[in-house]
C-alpha cells in the first residue's frame, strides 16, 4: 500500500516536470502573456492560419520535412544493411570498430557532424582537394552539401551506424534453417533470402527506420546550416517563429502539427517494437561467425573503404583543420596550435568561458537528468513487479519517455522560460536540457535493472537479509555502472545541444556547441574545429561506455 | 578491464561536477562584480569578430574613458531586431549597434529608444540623419553590390536583370532577406527597381542563387572558399581584398538599375541604468578618432565627414544611388524567401 502512494507521487512529480512547459507554453500562446494585444493577435494568427492553409507554408515545411526524412531514413537503411549483414556474418579485422560507430550519433553532437562534412566535403575540403588532384580542374563542382541530398547524406552517414548495431545484432540471432530449409526446398539464392531472412530481420529494420525517422524529422541545426534553398523543416518554422518574428501562436501552431506527425511514428515505432522482442526471444542462441574468403574478402574491404573515405574521413578532417592554420598576408598555411590561442587569448576570449559554461550547466543538467531518470525508472521496476494495479504507473512512465521524442525542444524551453522566475535563461535552459535527457537516463538504467535474475534477489533475502538490504546489495549493485554510463550519456546529450541554447537566445552565456555554430557560421572553420575538438572530447566519454548504452538506446 | 572503464566513467563524472560547482560559483560572483561597471552592447555578429570593430573600439574607448564595453552577439541582423521586441527577455543592454535603414520605422516605433544630444552629430554627413529626433544616428553606410571573383571565367553581370539569365544557375549567393539585412536590403533593392512585379524577378532568379545564407558572415565565407562567383555584398568589399592580400580579385559590379545605400545605426536604450555613460560612448562612436577605425574593419564608409578614408578605399566607386525601402517589412521578407525555398 505504502509502496503504491510512493509511486503515484513519483508519477505526479514528473508528470507534472514533463507537461509544465508544455502547458505553459501552449497557454501563452494562445491566451498571450496577460496582454489583451497579444491574446487578440493569438487569436487572429489562429483564424488566419485556418483561412490560409492552402497557401500558407505550413503545408511546404511539412511536406519537405517528411520528404527528407523518409529519403534520409532510406539512404541510412541503404548504407547500414550491407555493414550489418557482413559484422553478423563474418570474423574480420575492424569488424568490433565497425560495430562501435554506432556510438557516434550519441556522442557527437550534430553541429560537429556538420562541420566535419564542411570541412570535407566543401569545395575547398580534404575530399574534392583529393579529386582534383586525382581528375584535375574542380570546375564542375555543383556545391552538394547545401542542397536537399546534401542534407539528406548528412542524415544518413550520420545515422546508418545505428543500422549496422541494430540490424547486427539481430541476424546473429537469426538460425540458419529457414534459410536453409528454403534452399533445400528449390529457391534461388534471392528467393531463400526473401523467405528465409527478409521476414525476421523486418521488424528491426522497422524499428531502427522509425527511429532514423525521428531524429531526421526533428533535425534542426543540419537543416538551418545546409537548408537555406531546399527547403525548412517544421522544427526551423518554429525557430523563425520564436526568435525572428517573436510569433508564438504561429510557433505554437507548428510545434501541434509537428507532434502529431511524431505520437503517429512513435506509435508505430512501439507497435513494431513488440514484434521484434518476440522474433528475438524465439530464437536466443547467437551464430558463429565465419572466417571470409575469396569474394568476400573483397566485399568487406571495399565496404570498409567506403566508410573510410566517406565517414571516417570526415571526422578525421576535423582534427586536421583544427591545426591548420590557413594563410594569411604574411604567412602560408602551417600547423599549429593557433587556432586555440586565438580561442583562448583572443577578443573577449570564448573558449574558456564557453567551457566552463558548458560544464556547469549541462553537468547541471545532467545530473538532474540522472536523478530524475534513475526515479523514474525505479518506479517502473518496482510497479512492474508489484500487483497488477499499479501497472498503469509503469504505462505512464514508459507512455512519458517518448515525450522528448515527441515534442519540439524549442517549445520545452519556451515553456519553462515562462515557468522559471525572472524568466531566467539559464534554468530554463537547465530544465529543457534535463528535460530532454532523463528518459535516455531511465532507459538505460532500467534495462540493466530488468537484466537481473529475480532470483538473485529472492536467494539473498532466504539468506536472511531484510528486503532493503537484498535490495541495496543486489539491484543497486549490479546497476551502478550502468547509472555511470547514464550520467555520462545524458552529459553528452546536454553538452552537445545546441537547440536549446539557440531557441532561448541567450547571448549573454556562450556555450560550446554555440561557439561552435557562431564560428561554422561565419565561415571560420579552423578555429570552428578546434572549439569542435574540444567539445568532442567532453562529450565522447560516451564512447567509452558505448555498448551498455547503445544497446538501450 | 571493464572495471577499469566504469572507474574512469565515475571518476570523470565526478571531476566534471566538482568544476561545475566551483566554476559555477566563480563565475555567479564574477558576473556580480562585473555588472557595475561594464557597458554592454547588443550588435551582430560580423561586428563582434576578431577582424571586426569590436576589439579595437573597445580598447580605444577603455584607453580613452576608461570605462569597459561588453559586446553580445544577437546572432544577424535580423535577430538583433528581433531581441528588442522578445516579449520574454526584455532587452538587458545600455546600447544597440547595428540597426540599419530598412529597419529604422519598426526600431523607432518600439519606443525603446532615448533621444541623443551628442556633440559630434554635426561632423555626420547630412543626409544620413534619417531619424530627426536623434534617437538613432547613423555611424557607418556603404552601397549594396554584387562581388564578382574575376577568376572564376564567368561573365560579369551588368544588371538585376543579366543575374537571372541561365550562365549564372547556381553562380549567386544572397542572404536570407528574413534574418540578414543585406537580404533585407536586397529585396528593397528589387523592390524598388521591379515596384509591384518584385515577385516575378525573385521567380525568375531562383535558379541563379546557389545558397540564400542566414547571415552576411557565412555568404561571404561560402564566396572566398569559391563555392559560387558571386555575392551580394557592398561596394566597399573589395577594399579589404586590397588591404590583407593586395588582390583586386574580387571585384564590385556596377549595375545600370543604380545601386540602394545601406546605413547603419546605434541607440540607447530606455531601459539603460547608465544612460550618460552609454552616450559618452555614442558621442566617441561618432568621433573622427573613433570613425578612423571602421573602414577597414566594417568595410564600409564612415559617417563622420572629417574621418579620411584608408589608401585600400581607392578601389572603391560611388554608384549612382537608388532610393530603395521594404514597402511591407512584416511580410515582404518571408515572401521572397519562400519563393526561393524549394524551388530550385
Amino acid at each position: 500500500m505504502r509502496t503504491r502512494i510512493f509511486l503515484y507521487l513519483v508519477l505526479c512529480t514528473i508528470l507534472i516536470f514533463s507537461l509544465a512547459p508544455l502547458i505553459a507554453f501552449l497557454q501563452a500562446a494562445f491566451f498571450g502573456l496577460s496582454e489583451a494585444e497579444s491574446k487578440t493577435e493569438a487569436i487572429k494568427t489562429f483564424l488566419d492560419f485556418f483561412k490560409r492553409i492552402p497557401e500558407s507554408t505550413i503545408a511546404k515545411s511539412l511536406w519537405f520535412t517528411l520528404k527528407q526524412s523518409i529519403a534520409s531514413t532510406a539512404l541510412a537503411i541503404g548504407l547500414g544493411l550491407p555493414g550489418a549483414w557482413l559484422t553478423a556474418r563474418f570474423r574480420f579485422p575492424g569488424r568490433k570498430a565497425l560495430l562501435s560507430l554506432a556510438a557516434i550519433p550519441f556522442c557527437f553532437p550534430p553541429i560537429l557532424i556538420i562541420l566535419a562534412f564542411i570541412s570535407y566535403y566543401g569545395k575547398e575540403g580534404l575530399l574534392s582537394t583529393a579529386f582534383s588532384l586525382i581528375f584535375g580542374s574542380r570546375g564542375e563542382y555543383r556545391g552538394i552539401l547545401y542542397s536537399f541530398w546534401g542534407l539528406v547524406i548528412v542524415h544518413a552517414f550520420y545515422n546508418f551506424p545505428i543500422v549496422v548495431h541494430q540490424i547486427s545484432a539481430l541476424l546473429l540471432r537469426i538460425p540458419n534453417t529457414p534459410l536453409e530449409a528454403a534452399r533445400t526446398l528449390g529457391a534461388k539464392k534471392l528467393k531463400a533470402f526473401r523467405t528465409g531472412i527478409l521476414p525476421w530481420i523486418m521488424p528491426g529494420i522497422g524499428q531502427s527506420a522509425g527511429l532514423i525517422f525521428l531524429y531526421c524529422f526533428f533535425s534542426f541545426t543540419t537543416v538551418l546550416v545546409f537548408g537555406g534553398r531546399a527547403g525548412t523543416t517544421l522544427e526551423v518554422e518554429i525557430y523563425q517563429a520564436l526568435r525572428y518574428r517573436s510569433n508564438l501562436a504561429l510557433a505554437a501552431v507548428f510545434s501541434v502539427i509537428e507532434s502529431a506527425c511524431a505520437l503517429l511514428g512513435i506509435w508505430m515505432l512501439t507497435r513494431i517494437k513488440g514484434k521484434t522482442y518476440r522474433t528475438v526471444r524465439d530464437f536466443g542462441a547467437a551464430r558463429k561467425l565465419v572466417k571470409p574468403k575469396g569474394k568476400q574478402w573483397f566485399l568487406i574491404v571495399l565496404y570498409q573503404i567506403f566508410i573510410i573515405v566517406f565517414f571516417i574521413g570526415p571526422l578525421f578532417s576535423i582534427v586536421i583543420e583544427a591545426f591548420r592554420v590557413p594563410a594569411s598576408l604574411n604567412s602560408p598555411d602551417k600547423f599549429g596550435f593557433d587556432n586555440f590561442k586565438r580561442l583562448l587569448t583572443g577578443f573577449q576570449a570564448p573558449l574558456t568561458g564557453a567551457i566552463l559554461s558548458t560544464l556547469k550547466l549541462s553537468g547541471i543538467a545532467a545530473l538532474l537528468a540522472t536523478f530524475i531518470g534513475i526515479i523514474a525508472c525505479f518506479s517502473i521496476f518496482f510497479a512492474q513487479r508489484g500487483e497488477k494495479k499499479s501497472n498503469i504507473v509503469a504505462m505512464m512512465m514508459d507512455l512519458l519517455q517518448w515525450l522528448p521524442m515527441a515534442v519540439s525542444p524549442a517549445v520545452i524551453a519556451y515553456g519553462w522560460l515562462f515557468i522559471s522566475a525572472n524568466h531566467l535563461a539559464t534554468s530554463a535552459l537547465i530544465a529543457a536540457q534535463a528535460l530532454i535527457a532523463w528518459p535516455f537516463v531511465s532507459r538505460t538504467v532500467g534495462a540493466s535493472l530488468r537484466a537481473i535474475d529475480s532470483r538473485m534477489h529472492e536467494a539473498a533475502k532466504t539468506l536472511g537479509a531484510s528486503p532493503i538490504k537484498a535490495f541495496i546489495t543486489i539491484e543497486l549493485r549490479t546497476i551502478l555502472p550502468s547509472v555511470a554510463a547514464a550520467a555520462a550519456f545524458a552529459f553528452s546529450i546536454t553538452a552537445g545541444d545546441v537547440n536549446v541554447p539557440l531557441m532561448l537566445g541567450m547571448s549573454e552565456i556562450e556555450t560550446l556547441p554555440l561557439i561552435l555554430y557562431r564560428l561554422t557560421a561565419a565561415y571560420r572553420f579552423n578555429e570552428a574545429c578546434a572549439a569542435g575538438l574540444v567539445l568532442g572530447l567532453m562529450t565522447g566519454i560516451v564512447f567509452m561506455l558505448k555498448e551498455k548504452v547503445i544497446d538501450v538506446a | 578491464m571493464m572495471r577499469k572503464k566504469q572507474f574512469i566513467a565515475v571518476f570523470e563524472v565526478i571531476a566534471m561536477v566538482s568544476i561545475a560547482v566551483v566554476t559555477g560559483w566563480a563565475q555567479s560572483n564574477a558576473q556580480s562584480k562585473q555588472q557595475n561597471s561594464e557597458l554592454i552592447v547588443w550588435t551582430y555578429d560580423s561586428f563582434i569578430s576578431e577582424w571586426g570593430p569590436a576589439p579595437l573600439i573597445a580598447r580605444a574607448f577603455q584607453e580613452e574613458a576608461g570605462i569597459k564595453l561588453r559586446f553580445v552577439s544577437k546572432g544577424d541582423g535580423g535577430a538583433l531586431l528581433a531581441a528588442l521586441f522578445d516579449p520574454i527577455n526584455k532587452p538587458s543592454a545600455d546600447i544597440i549597434i547595428g540597426l540599419d535603414d530598412k529597419q529604422l520605422d519598426k526600431a523607432l516605433k518600439s519606443g525603446l529608444f532615448i533621444p541623443l544630444s551628442l556633440k559630434n552629430i554635426s561632423e555626420i554627413q547630412k543626409d544620413l540623419l534619417l531619424d530627426t529626433t536623434n534617437r538613432l544616428v547613423p555611424f557607418d553606410f556603404s552601397q549594396f553590390a554584387l562581388i564578382w571573383d574575376s577568376q572564376s571565367g564567368i561573365e560579369p553581370p551588368r544588371s538585376l536583370e543579366d543575374l537571372t539569365k541561365p550562365i549564372y544557375r547556381k553562380k549567386l549567393i544572397i542572404m536570407d532577406p528574413r534574418t540578414s539585412t543585406p537580404g533585407l536590403g536586397f529585396l528593397a533593392w528589387t523592390e524598388a527597381v521591379y515596384k509591384t512585379d518584385w515577385k516575378e524577378y525573385w521567380k525568375r532568379l531562383a535558379p541563379s542563387v546557389l545558397a540564400m545564407t542566414p547571415s552576411w558572415d557565412t555568404g561571404y565565407g561560402l564566396f572566398t572558399k569559391g563555392e559560387a562567383p558571386l555575392v551580394l555584398s557592398y561596394s566597399t568589399s573589395p577594399a579589404y581584398h586590397k588591404a590583407y592580400e593586395n588582390s583586386e580579385r574580387y571585384r564590385a559590379l556596377q549595375f545600370a538599375e543604380g545601386h540602394p545605400t545601406q546605413i547603419e545605426f546605434a541607440g540607447v536604450l530606455i531601459s539603460s541604468q547608465k544612460k550618460e555613460l552609454a552616450q559618452k560612448f555614442l558621442d566617441y562612436l561618432l568621433s573622427a578618432k573613433c570613425q578612423a577605425l571602421l573602414p577597414e574593419t566594417q568595410w564600409m564608409f564612415p559617417a563622420n565627414i572629417k574621418t579620411e578614408l584608408p589608401p585600400s578605399f581607392s578601389i572603391v566607386q560611388k554608384y549612382p544611388a537608388l532610393i530603395a525601402t521594404i514597402r511591407d517589412l512584416d511580410h515582404d521578407p518571408s515572401t521572397a524567401a519562400n519563393l526561393l525555398i524549394g524551388n530550385p
